[in-house]
């Protein structure tokens, strides 16, 4: 027996290596993980999912019926026949309380009907008071050409450990750079459409909100992180918090790129209606630089222009180990 | 010095760490009683009701932290020099939208925590983790003291009827994979069952989980038990509830690893017992774990199903790692000593003395 603790360091590389070399064989399907995420968010109860209210009722109308037929089945012998005769035997007593529990949730769920309709009513009141900030129907999506910069990107990042996550990876032009550079890369969309096509080519792409998506991550667990698009869009809130969460979820070590649009091309890109009306707009690359920084990450770099990226930039950071 | 202890039961950690605090404070020549919400018939003989208390000159009240209470708020009122000792609440996100009810009892355990800050004198954690709450909660003195545990409990007589079970389900072969704590979401068992998903495609089809441990969230439960149905696992993991001790034993005897995924963990008490076991340890390094496990466990800082899957394989078929973790466990057990938490605890409470001495004399 030895009395020497195994080097876990090197154990923990081999474990990113294998499972990137089993991706990469395509023994694990990019979706399967979306898939199990998907199935189990099926079974949750609706308050996990996003706030909803019509599908929360729904829900709670489904749920407010209670089934006192349990299911008997067992795969351990003799247990079958003692659950059906306890549920026949005790039948009598469960529907006498199924009614009364029933009857709470149906009136409950009226009740927040009622209460649904009334709130409604209020925001209705509410929105002709004070008309919407932003309507999306006055701006159109401005994202940045991140191809002049898919090698600096990608070399950036080459040899990151772990996970390298790409907001918003649109229809993963980018990713399948990252992909083909042996990162274990994988991304994230609002736009359903874009994420399909990106899944249709065989990347690990999901439909999600970059701000939610991050927030949800746990920290430290990403090797390396592109931000696009979003960073854009974002009001300066935002901005700062996107460059907070970046530098919580990168672990250690890990390297962060970030592609934006200079803020003065994007008034000719986007016209003067979206310039105007935008809640957020972009920023230099010299302020991305400064919030990076003040957000944690310890080497902090402006690229220079790359051949063919007019009106864009790339910032690129790494993580103190 | 007296302990006021919510709910003070037979085989919980808790209700264990107090009786050893008790000791410990009868070794140090302090007088101490129990003074509860509620306890198991077997402590009755020991205990008082809280309301009961009568006030001496002199005396601490020392509060064993652990969820909400309305022995937390009768605490605030009282003028009696306060000290906590905190095993960490749940945050009630994790109940949020399985438990509702639970959810608020949890906040309001929370707040009590935060209220109590400002009339605390010192609080003692059982991890450095939850120091870090309790001086984010605005506590001003607080100290570590890992939780007094019995490792001499961790050793039972493996349940025959259990092993041989797991031994006829071994039989068309397959790695057992084991975790034991309660069903509640923040111990995530929900991700366990994926990681068993990406196991069984890429590594081994007759793997099997044994998810050991009651449901405090039956919402929760249903739901884990509906998603391996859906996934076709009905027969590779196994819910077996609350277990006897041989039972437990049973479950730590065949198993090939323990893993654990949890979001959430005040200390990890089954962590040292799979290591106690010799059982290698997969976890993720959420919370208090990587505190509780050191370097004795395979720590993962990403807990992707893939990812979760490899790791398990790497200790499951690399045998010198796989022996060099149980080993490394053995020894890190040596940490948890009773010896040395009491003396570790101890020496917590000289701290918060002093600095009571210290509060007093600047009044």
């Amino acid at each position: 027996m030895t009395e020497e603790s195994p080097d876990l360091d090197r154990v923990l590389t081999e474990i990113q290596d294998e499972v990137r070399r089993r991706r990469a064989a395509g023994d694990l399907p990019p979706s399967l993980e979306r898939e199990l995420d998907l199935l189990f968010d099926r079974f949750t109860p609706s308050g996990t999912l996003d706030g909803d209210f019509s599908e929360a009722l729904k829900a709670a109308d489904r749920a407010s019926f209670v089934n006192v037929n349990v299911p008997t089945a067992s795969e351990k012998p003799g247990v079958a026949p003692v659950k059906r005769a306890l549920r026949k035997g005790m039948a009598w007593y469960l529907e006498y309380l199924a009614q009364q529990v029933t009857a709470f949730g149906s009136a409950s769920v009226r009740a927040l009907r009622a209460l649904g309709e009334r709130v409604g009513s209020v925001e209705e009141q509410l929105a002709q008071i004070r008309p919407a900030v932003d309507d999306p129907a006055d701006r159109s999506p401005v994202p940045p050409d991140l191809g002049p910069w898919v090698q600096a990107v990608t070399g950036h990042l080459g040899g990151c450990r772990g996970r390298v996550l790409h907001v918003e990876c649109g229809d993963g032009a980018l990713l399948r750079a990252l992909a083909g550079a042996g990162l274990d890369a994988y991304g994230v969309d609002p736009r359903g459409p874009l994420v399909d096509a990106a899944v249709a080519s065989g990347l690990d792409a999901w439909p999600d909100d970059p701000l939610d998506h991050l927030s949800a991550t746990a920290d430290a667990s990403l090797g390396g992180l592109v931000l696009s698009g979003c960073v854009d869009r974002l009001g300066l809130a935002g901005q700062r918090r996107l460059a907070a969460l970046a530098a919580a979820r990168v672990a250690p070590g890990g390297r962060l790129a970030l592609v934006g649009i200079h803020p003065e091309h994007f008034r000719s890109l986007a016209g003067d209606l979206e310039a105007d009306l935008a809640p957020g707009r972009p920023l230099s690359a010299v302020t991305w630089a400064h919030l990076l920084g003040r957000a944690g990450f310890s080497y902090v770099a402006i690229l220079p222009p790359a051949a063919g990226a007019d009106g864009t930039f790339a910032v690129v950071a790494e993580l103190g180990s | 010095m007296h302990q006021f202890i919510p709910s003070f039961v037979t085989r919980d950690a808790i209700g264990f760490h107090a009786m050893q605090v008790h000791s410990v404070l009868r070794d140090m020549g302090l007088r101490s009683e129990f003074y509860v919400r509620d306890a198991s018939a077997e402590r009755q003989h020991l205990v008082r009701p809280y309301e009961s208390y009568r006030s001496r000159p002199g005396e601490w009240l020392l509060y064993q932290a652990s969820t909400g209470s309305v022995m937390g708020e009768w605490l605030l009122g009282r003028p009696e020099p306060k000290l906590v000792n905190y095993h960490n609440v749940t945050p009630a996100s994790f109940f949020e939208a399985w438990e509702p009810w639970l959810c608020d009892e949890v906040s309001e355990g929370r707040r009590q925590i935060e209220k109590l800050a400002s009339v605390t004198t010192h609080a003692i954690a059982v991890s450095r983790y939850n120091q870090a709450e309790l001086t984010a909660a605005g506590y001003r003195s607080t100290s570590v003291a890992p939780l007094m545990l019995d490792l001499g409990d961790f050793e039972h007589e493996a349940d025959r009827p259990t092993l041989e079970w797991m031994r006829r389900a071994s039989e068309r072969g397959g790695a057992n994979f084991v975790f034991v704590g309660r069903i509640v979401p923040n111990k995530a068992q929900h991700d366990l069952i994926k990681a068993l998903v990406a196991y069984r495609r890429l590594y081994d089809p007759e793997a099997r989980l044994y998810l050991v441990g009651g449901g405090a969230s039956p919402a929760y439960q249903n739901a884990l038990k509906r998603f391996a149905g859906a996934l076709g696992l009905r027969g590779a993991v196994d819910f077996a509830g609350s277990v006897s001790d041989a039972e437990r034993s049973a479950y730590y005897r065949g198993a090939d690893a323990f893993v654990c995924l949890s979001d959430h963990e005040g200390f990890g008490g089954p962590l040292l017992e799979a290591m106690h076991a010799g059982v290698p340890v997969v976890a993720y390094g959420s919370s208090a774990i990587p505190e509780t496990v050191g370097d004795a466990a395979l720590v993962l800082a990403d807990k992707h199903p893939a990812v979760v899957a490899a790791a398990l394989w790497k200790v499951v078929s690399d045998q010198d790692l796989r022996q060099r973790l149980v080993e490394a466990g053995r020894r890190r057990l040596a940490q948890f000593s009773l010896e040395r938490t009491r003396a570790a605890f101890r020496a917590a409470m000289e701290q918060a003395l002093a600095a009571g001495a210290t509060a007093g004399a600047s009044r």
